[in-house]
């Protein structure tokens, strides 16, 4: 049988514009074309709306997915003029990410300087934002020098993303289930039980991951709540990437005297060096732990907990 | 009810063992009534089955389903091997599980190796009229889970989400109207394009109790994180950390209704 005849395709754009398509062409191609036209103004504010909010933790237009004329942006000089930069730029997007944290704004400190109401709408200071679930589980992987196996049934036969792929590397949003392994070997091969690895199942599910099963920004869901401190203080899927993860491991025994390993810790977790009263802290626990092996597990359990090292600040 | 979530994993511990062992006490705890309505949620499906009007004999009393479960076997058994056998189609299409056993319901078969599920028959429905020609696990399980076809171009809810939204507004209580139990099932249990107030919940955190690690450590090692607890202490006024810090004193009570005995010998 001769192969059916293609024919071209009319293709009607959301402006109602219609194109013909060329039977060799992608229509998403097409698409992407007309989005990042200077005469569709949608996709600019939405965009720079988004990349603010992204940077900033609140869209300028507050909150992103709700963009319509009777939300007015908190500052319109301000979200007209990154429209501007974005299409005088190309639509380069590195650019404009350059833009916004080289600016004043951004490198606001994140201690609060007014008690004013409109503070936070106005970006007075840096926002404290929770990691997002895939920032946090690759952190404490990087920290600890460990891995999570992720799988998705979808499609058959299931995937298995690469150990050396972090979290925020994995693009299709069926992929929820973060299954443990211990340093790269699969939970099957390292002999723990199906059981266990459902443990640690939902890691990202709990932090807040959206599924993205709509291109809704308020699919994540990063709200506090008491089951993720249970994990953070508590799973044995944390536990075990402190009590072995050999990453922590080369710190605790690479020889050094007790207050260097400190401050290689220190570095490691929150990027500084202890202050003189942490370090009296840090130094009183190392000596009173029982055994005294718990330290070298229990200090960067309590560096990953702190608030400094789970928020963006 | 038998205690029949109790886990052998060296890392975890039943729902029933929490309860069990005083975890009530943690009132309003989302983690908390979470672990309740699973039991509950069973415990109620279980006490239905024993209720006077679903006896045998009452047929046509008024029955309401209150609440339901659905238990989802990804890829389960063979139904000829089980509640649709062939006894008629001969060895080459039964195999070596060929036997049938009749039912206290008059007419109705199942598969040899459910004898006492035979003697209850009268007490469930079986559905032997329904396939989908769809042969991929996880084309099918969306097909069954949502009633649509993978590759449309929205993600559609799950039965369950479905359930959430009509029920919601009637719903009272801090339990979801749907949960799922024991992990999340992705796509297959989500809310698609509902939005996420019909996400269901996580399912029950672990770390409620930290195996191996001694009451005296967790208090000394919870003193050490306030202790370097530089950048809260300087930033206490900050409602992100207040709500952070009142997340994590929950979590605390959860854990404080469980002691763990001292490293052993």
């Amino acid at each position: 049988m001769p192969p059916a005849r293609i024919e071209p395709q009319i293709a009607v754009f959301p402006d109602g514009t219609t194109i013909t398509l060329a039977p060799n062409q992608d229509p998403r191609e097409v698409f992407a074309d007309w989005l990042i036209t200077p005469r569709n103004p949608w996709f600019t504010r939405s965009i720079v709306n988004r990349v603010w909010y992204w940077l900033l933790g609140r869209g300028i237009i507050h909150e992103p997915d709700d963009i319509r004329e009777d939300n007015p942006p908190s500052n319109s000089e301000l979200l007209a003029y990154l429209e501007q930069e974005l299409v005088a730029g190309g639509y380069d997007l590195k650019r404009f990410y350059r833009l916004i944290v080289s600016s004043n704004t951004y490198q606001l400190s994140s201690m609060p300087r007014f008690n004013d109401p409109r503070a936070e709408a106005n970006f007075a200071s840096y926002p404290l934002r929770r990691l997002d679930a895939e920032v946090l589980i690759d952190a404490i992987n990087k920290i600890t020098g460990t891995t999570d196996l992720y799988t998705s049934p979808i499609p058959e036969p299931f995937t298995y993303i690469p150990a050396d792929k972090p979290a925020i590397a994995i693009a299709d949003g069926s992929i929820t289930s973060p299954f443990l392994t211990l340093f790269g070997r699969s939970a099957r091969a390292t002999g723990i039980s199906d059981l266990f690895s459902r443990i640690v199942a939902v890691f990202l599910t709990l932090f807040g991951r959206s599924a993205r099963a709509t291109g809704m920004e308020n699919e994540r869901n990063n709200k506090p709540v008491p089951a993720q401190w249970l994990h953070m203080l508590n799973s044995s899927h944390i536990q075990r990437k402190l009590e072995q993860g050999p990453g922590l491991k080369a710190i605790f025994d690479s020889g050094r005297r007790p207050d260097e390993i400190v401050n290689v810790l220190y570095l490691t977790v929150l990027s500084r060096l202890p202050t003189h009263e942490e370090r009296k802290t840090v130094a009183e626990y190392m000596r009173s732990a029982r055994p005294r092996r718990n330290a070298a597990s229990d200090i960067p359990w309590a560096l990953i907990n702190s608030p400094e090292f789970l928020y963006r600040h | 009810m038998n205690t029949i979530h109790k886990s052998s994993g060296a890392t975890d511990t039943s729902r029933r063992e929490v309860i069990c062992r005083g975890f009530r006490s943690a009132a309003g705890l989302l983690t908390a009534d979470y672990l309740l309505a699973a039991d509950h949620l069973l415990a109620r499906g279980l006490a239905d089955q024993t209720r006077p009007d679903k006896v045998p004999g009452r047929v046509g009393a008024k029955v309401k389903a209150r609440s339901v479960i659905q238990v989802f076997l990804w890829g389960g058994m063979s139904y000829i091997d089980t509640w649709d056998p062939k006894p008629a189609a001969g060895y080459n299409y039964m195999g070596t599980l060929s036997a049938v056993i009749p039912t206290n319901v008059p007419g109705v078969q199942i598969g040899g190796l459910f004898p006492k599920l035979a003697e209850q028959a009268d007490k469930f429905s079986l559905i032997r009229g329904m396939t989908h020609r769809n042969n991929g696990h996880e084309t099918a399980a969306y097909l069954m889970q949502t009633g649509h076809t993978p590759g449309e171009r929205l993600a559609y809810p799950s039965v369950g989400a479905v359930f959430s939204l009509f029920k919601s507004p009637e719903h009272k209580g801090v339990i979801p109207p749907y949960v799922v139990l024991t992990r999340s099932h992705g796509r297959f249990s989500e809310e698609g394009f509902l939005g996420p107030r019909f996400t269901p919940p996580p399912p029950p955190p672990q770390g409620v109790i930290a195996r191996g690690i001694t009451d005296d450590r967790q208090k000394a090692r919870r003193k050490l994180l306030t202790g370097l607890n530089t950048m809260g202490h300087a930033m206490a006024a900050r409602q992100e950390l207040a709500n952070t810090e009142e997340a994590k004193k929950q979590a605390y009570e959860a854990t404080a209704a469980f002691t763990w005995p001292a490293a052993g010998p």
